[in-house]
């Protein structure tokens, strides 16, 4: 049930302001760190070339899944786009790389979904050589249990994928004819595919994208979605509650409109930066993470440290991937 | 971690090692579950992640074990839950009289409640038993250990694992093997755990899976086709056979129960799983309207686990109502050295 969800109640936000801040103060979390250690700021990424780094690598998500051998549910995709969105609204690429936040968060949200990969079935589809493979197998299980951390153990994802499923059987049952609600159905996943790059699944409840979905559908196919909200959708024949509705369906609209082709030079730059910067970071980070573990694990330090001795190797090796890029 | 002072080891659940605990802030007891990550080959299992994901969304309820935190630790994580006294299965262990009818109803309101309320949220637990419904220091019965737990909202006919739930409460269906299958296999154990309340003894206790499947065909009889339709095409369903064989009637099985009781029970022990009563209409049987009624949560045994100090020195909190009203009170003698 969405209304009681963790979803509802801690991952979604009142708008597209409250999100900008969250990631603006993710990003200046990094650059106080920076300063603290007496480094230079000026190299570090700025808010808008953090968002472009996601967007680049949620693109990444989005085509790993797609092309993923045997064929994934389209729930794991939406259910991993969702964690990713959400580990980047409070954490700076430059602590967690997004590459292999985006491996975990497909891998993590296969099992959750019930998708049944084992770790091997799932590094197979990482087009790489057998050793670089290899080695993330060990990243992506170094890093499970920290991006637990960072969803703040809140795995169940709403996604519009089934509200849209509901809408369909509604619209066959109480408005139209099977046949002319069918044809909305392939323009509406498009769509809702559209949707799991946007911000849309933490500003709305899953229904009112799958509703937008609808909407949108049905003018690029000529069926009119309107009458059908206005005669079994709406509570009243109350122009202020349908006004509402329609509104709310225009925000949805307003933000899946929003993702748009990003211009790959500006990508490669910020990437570049990253590459620069992140590496510092992301191994400065890492080293402060182990050492705390090691410190909790006093007993096993031994062996520990021979395994992280491994995953260490095991990141840097990811991140020179080049089939990744 | 830091929050928490370990008191000590209660148990062992069905992945980590569960431990009793104060915070240290609220001085509030509970119970740590321990979840190490071995680094197992596929990461972290499923069935963590299961625990997590069903006691995250579902919301408070009295009748299911409320998760309080989830925390890193080490190279795994601790889940909090509230503390708990004991299970059923000590409750069944443990009393040396026979459960009242009173009390055997009590106990299936609150286990039906809480069953209720999880199909409800759309989770079906697939591993009830005794040993995870917990009984809270007021007497009052909780649903645990999620770790199989599953939400069933799935559309597209993905299949399932059949290996679920402990063999002596596993519904006929998984018993041959089927992939495909809802929330009566809850249901199915919440009528095997009745039958255990009512004659004190499991119902259908198998040594080994085959086993099992004669247990429950001596009593409901060898089903077929007619009474269990679609049985045919469970995977299992050619590779043994059974020689025919007539139902027990349940009155002659439970001897002791209520007509009822029995009553109710045909409706949970029944082989197709889209015919047994569902948790929600049996919490309407007359069964729980006729007298005696269900029994008031103090009425209900608690038992202990670890049994050896805990009757001595009696706690106000733990409800028994026959102990003297002297033991709950403070020898005033014994302050006098200290009041100045």
């Amino acid at each position: 049930m969405f209304y009681s969800s963790t979803q509802r109640r801690s991952w979604t936000f009142s708008g597209a302001d409250e999100l900008a801040k969250l990631r603006c103060h993710a990003n200046q979390n990094v650059r106080e760190r920076h300063q603290a250690g007496g480094r230079d700021c000026s190299k570090l990424l700025t808010p808008e070339e953090e968002l472009l780094v996601c967007q680049y690598y949620h693109g990444r998500l989005r085509d790993f899944c797609v092309k993923f051998n045997p064929p994934m549910p389209k729930s794991v995709m939406a259910t991993a786009s969702a964690y990713f969105k959400r580990v980047y609204l409070q954490n700076s690429v430059m602590e967690h790389h997004p590459k292999i936040v985006m491996l975990t968060c497909v891998y993590m949200a296969c099992k959750v979904e019930e998708f049944n990969v084992s770790i091997m079935q799932f590094v197979g589809n990482i087009r790489a050589r057998s050793e670089e493979r290899e080695r993330a197998v060990d990243v992506i299980l170094n890093n499970e249990l920290q991006l637990l951390q960072l969803l703040n153990f809140h795995l169940t994802v709403h996604s519009p994928i089934r509200p849209l499923e509901g809408f369909l059987i509604d619209m066959k049952t109480r408005h139209r004819s099977a046949e002319e609600v069918e044809n909305l159905r392939c323009r509406a996943e498009e769509y809702l595919d559209k949707s799991f790059l946007s911000d849309a699944c933490l500003l709305f409840p899953p229904s009112q994208v799958a509703l937008a979905a609808l909407w949108h559908a049905g003018n690029s196919v000529g069926t009119d979605v309107l009458s059908y909200v206005h005669q079994c959708l709406s509570k009243s024949s109350d122009k202020a509650d349908q006004s509402v509705l329609l509104n709310q369906i225009k925000k949805v609209q307003d933000v899946v409109g929003s993702v748009t082709q990003l211009d790959a030079s500006l990508v490669e730059e910020a990437k570049a930066k990253l590459a620069a910067v992140g590496s510092v970071e992301v191994s400065h980070d890492s080293q402060g993470g182990k050492r705390k573990l090691a410190d909790q694990q006093g007993k096993q330090a031994g062996k520990k440290k021979a395994k992280q001795g491994k995953s260490e190797q095991g990141e840097g090796g990811l991140l020179t991937l080049s089939t990744l890029e | 971690m830091e929050q928490y002072t370990i008191m000590e080891r209660i148990g062992e659940g069905a992945h980590g090692i569960v431990f009793k605990a104060k915070h240290v802030e609220s001085g509030e007891v509970v119970a740590l579950k321990k979840v190490p990550l071995r680094r197992l080959e596929d990461g972290i299992p499923n069935t963590a992640l299961r625990e997590i994901k069903a006691l995250q969304e579902i919301e408070e309820n009295q009748h299911v074990v409320k998760l309080r935190e989830v925390f890193p630790h080490g190279t795994g994580f601790v889940l909090v839950f509230e503390y708990m006294l004991s299970d059923l299965s000590e409750v069944l262990r443990n009393s040396n009289r026979p459960l009242t009818e009173a009390q055997v109803k009590s106990y299936m309101m609150m286990l039906l409640k809480g069953v209720a309320f999880c199909h409800e949220n759309n989770i079906m637990h697939r591993d009830l038993k005794p040993a995870n419904l917990l009984i809270s220091e007021t007497g009052h019965l909780k649903i645990a250990d999620f770790g199989l737990a599953r939400v069933f909202a799935n559309e597209d006919g993905r299949l399932y694992s059949h290996q679920v739930a402990t063999r002596w409460y596993r519904a006929p269906e998984l018993l041959y093997g089927a992939r495909k299958y809802e929330e009566g296999v809850d249901l199915w154990a919440v009528g095997c755990i009745f039958g255990e309340l009512l004659n004190n003894s499991p119902l259908f206790p198998g040594e080994n899976d085959i086993e099992q499947l004669c247990c429950v065909l001596r009593v409901l009889g060898t089903p077929n086709e007619k009474i269990w339709p679609g049985m045919s095409e469970l995977p299992d369903y050619n590779k043994i056979t059974f020689p025919e064989n007539p139902p027990i009637p349940l009155e002659v099985v439970v001897p002791d129960a209520s007509p009822q009781a029995i009553d109710l029970l045909k409706r949970f022990l029944v082989y197709p799983s889209s015919q047994r009563v569902s948790a929600k209409e049996a919490l309407l049987h007359p069964y729980f309207f006729t007298e005696p009624l269900p029994a008031h949560h103090s009425e209900l045994p608690i038992p202990q686990r670890s049994s050896k100090r805990h009757r001595q020195r009696g706690h106000v909190h733990e409800f028994d109502v026959d102990a003297p009203l002297a033991q709950s009170l403070v020898d005033p003698d014994l302050l006098a050295p200290h009041v100045r």
